[in-house]
This record gives C-alpha cells, sequence and structure tokens, in this order.
C-alpha cells in the first residue's frame, strides 16, 4: 500500500482527501490537530523526515513559506527517483491580480506566496534528470475554516471533497503521465 | 430527452483533432473544420464562417495552430458567446509555453493564455473557458522535432483528456490542465 503524508490532513481539503484515500493507501495527516504545529521549526523538520518515508506528499497546509521550502527541500532528495510524487496545493489566488480595492493584506501576502510557490514548480520543471511528478492543484474558493479564518471574499465556493476528488484523480493517472497544473473552481449554474 | 451536445473543433482532420472527433463523434455531434475541408483559418473569412457555422453548438474546441488565428477565433468566439452559460470553449495550449526554448509557437501560445487571463476575472463571463496544454503529441508537428518517442503522448490518449473535462460536473469549471508523457 502507498504512504501518503498530508499536511494539514485531519480538517479541511487535507482532511476530506485523507477520507477519500484511506481505504487504498497509508495515509499520515500532519498538523496541529495531531500535534504538529508547523509554528515549531522542529515540526516542519519531522514532517519533512516524514514525508522522506512516503511515496506521495501531498504539500498542503499554508502557513507562512513552509509549503515553498518543504517542497525544495523534498524535490532534491527525490528528485531521481519515479516512484515519488508531491502534490503541492495552490490556489486559483495565484491568478489573481491584486489591484481590488477590497483586496486586504493577509490575502495579498497569501497570493503572493502562492505566486511564488508556483514560481518554484516552474524552476524546476524542465531539470535534467528530473524523474520525481510533481503535480499542482489549484482550485478556487473552497468552504474550510481557513477560508472563514482568513476572510475571503463572500462567493461560490467548493466542497473540500470536490477538491479531494480531483487530487485523487491526479495521483492516479498512469505511471507515464505527469500532471502539471490542475486548476479547477466553482461556477455560478 | 435532452438533445446530443453539438461540438465545433478547427484541425479535425489529423492529429489531436483528429482523434478528439474519433472519441467524442459517439456521444457527441461533432462539426469539423479543416483546411483540407475548405477551411484555412489564417483567413478572417474563414474564420468568420467557422464561428458562423458554429453558433448552434455548445462546445467550441480551438485546436489547429496557425501563427494568431487561434487567438483570432477565441477572441471571436468569447465575445459572442461570453455571457451563455451553456457555452464552453476549449483552446488547445501547449506545454511548450512553459519551455525554455523561444519560438514563435511559444509566443503564440503564451498570447494565447494571457488572452484567457484577461477575461478569467470578468464579472460579466458566463462561458466556460478550458485550456489544454499537453506536452509532445504525435502528430505531424513533431516530427520535424528531434524528440525521443517515449515522452510523446498518442493523439488518442489526449483525445481522453478533452473526454474528460466535458464529463465534469457543469459547476466546476476546469480551467487548466497542464499533462505530458514522461519516461
Amino acid at each position: 500500500m502507498k504512504k501518503v503524508l498530508v499536511t494539514g490532513g485531519s480538517k479541511g481539503i487535507g482532511g476530506a482527501t485523507c477520507e477519500l484515500l484511506k481505504d487504498t493507501y497509508e495515509v499520515i495527516p500532519m498538523d496541529v490537530h495531531t500535534g504538529h504545529s508547523f509554528r515549531d521549526p522542529n515540526v516542519v523538520e519531522e514532517v519533512f523526515n516524514t514525508a522522506l518515508e512516503c511515496d506521495i506528499f501531498i504539500n498542503n497546509l499554508f502557513y507562512a513559506d513552509t509549503q515553498i521550502t518543504l517542497f525544495k527541500r523534498l524535490y532534491r532528495h527525490w528528485k531521481e527517483d519515479p516512484t515519488k510524487h508531491i502534490i503541492n496545493i495552490n490556489s486559483k489566488l495565484r491568478l489573481k491580480i491584486p489591484t481590488h480595492e477590497n483586496d486586504i493584506v493577509a490575502i495579498n501576502a497569501y497570493t503572493d506566496l502562492k505566486k511564488e510557490f508556483y514560481q518554484a514548480w516552474l524552476e524546476i520543471l524542465h531539470d535534467p534528470g528530473r524523474l520525481v511528478k510533481v503535480s499542482n492543484i489549484s482550485p478556487g474558493f473552497v468552504d474550510t475554516d481557513f477560508a472563514k479564518q482568513n476572510k475571503l471574499p463572500p462567493g461560490l465556493k467548493l466542497e473540500p471533497k470536490e477538491v479531494a476528488e480531483y487530487i485523487k484523480w491526479t495521483i492516479e493517472q498512469p505511471d507515464f503521465i505527469e500532471m502539471g497544473e490542475v486548476a479547477f473552481w466553482r461556477i455560478k449554474r | 430527452m435532452n438533445r446530443m451536445q453539438r461540438v465545433s473543433i478547427t484541425g479535425h482532420t489529423k492529429g489531436i483533432g483528429k482523434s478528439v472527433v474519433e472519441n467524442l463523434k459517439s456521444d457527441y455531434e461533432v462539426l469539423g473544420f479543416s483546411r483540407s475541408t475548405g477551411y484555412n483559418i489564417t483567413k478572417p473569412v474563414d474564420r468568420n464562417r467557422i464561428f458562423e457555422e458554429s453558433q448552434t453548438c455548445d462546445i467550441f474546441i480551438n485546436n489547429a495552430f496557425c501563427r494568431d488565428a487561434q487567438i483570432e477565433l477565441f477572441t471571436l468566439f468569447y465575445d459572442a458567446w461570453h455571457n451563455d452559460s451553456s457555452k464552453t470553449i476549449i483552446n488547445i495550449n501547449s506545454l511548450a509555453r512553459l519551455g525554455a526554448i523561444n519560438s514563435l509557437y511559444k509566443d503564440v501560445k503564451c498570447n494565447l493564455h494571457n488572452k484567457w487571463l484577461t477575461v478569467l476575472h470578468s464579472a460579466e463571463r458566463k462561458c466556460k473557458i478550458i485550456n489544454l496544454s499537453p506536452g509532445f503529441v504525435d502528430t505531424e508537428m513533431i516530427n520535424t522535432l528531434n524528440v525521443p518517442e517515449s515522452i510523446v503522448m498518442q493523439p488518442e490518449e489526449f483525445a481522453d483528456f478533452v473526454r474528460w473535462v466535458l464529463t465534469v460536473p457543469s459547476h466546476i469549471e476546469i480551467s487548466e490542465l497542464s499533462f505530458w508523457r514522461r519516461v
């Protein structure tokens, strides 16, 4: 059974992903609810070391720039391993042009980090000798506690389990197919 | 009973377009436009004919590449369809858009992507727009490049992704999908 580490795996997108994968994968959620607060650098180190023992790393939890640093470190270790898969959970906001008058500082900081996160992927995309799969999942707004706490603008929101389904679909593509970017959102219908 | 959805596609007699038609024709009514059937997308008059003849279609697959013609066609269809939630435009882009090698092909694909970005957040937009960016696909264009066979996707494999994006629930827009074959 493949081993999957999901950061932020207790709630929201991560929680729904663990729930969806748990019957066919060995799922390891890591976040504050499992006793792993990302505010603690030792915990981030523990997450990294745990990821090294897994087949798939779902880099979901957003806390400052830890998504970017974990991605870069793990990529260096997994670069030449075709059996590994890194799934970076990005956001539709990376496509946002921050000019709206209602933009708040927290959202702009979030957007900037998601753009930087995407840029980190672009930098390794054409790396000679890269064998590890790296996929970006960029959903629109999702109905999560994170969205509520950060006062994301009102609008149509995906259910976390809908995002989880696209994550599972990405993981389960044939070995010879690499999904680069999977971006999707809810629209008015 | 609901009628069969109608798909309009450019470049339908070869490569990707031909495989997409083969894949979709059992479940969709497909209308194809190619140079070999009298539609040259580099000519404004032919682009207008494609547009006029596609008005009863639900889905436009903007596949054929010829300099800026794909961007012109996207603009033509978007301007007319943007306010209609029953319509879908699929732009066939390319991984070359993100590549390190500069070329006219890359520039045009970047421009097509940028054109999409300008309408992405439009409050008036109701039609779906889907961008598909495959890596190397086994087409006539690829035969001119020195690409290892192991990373070349078959057009039939690509067509499966087109079918898939058309089957997601109507309240979800798959905006970008990039994928490729790897060793």
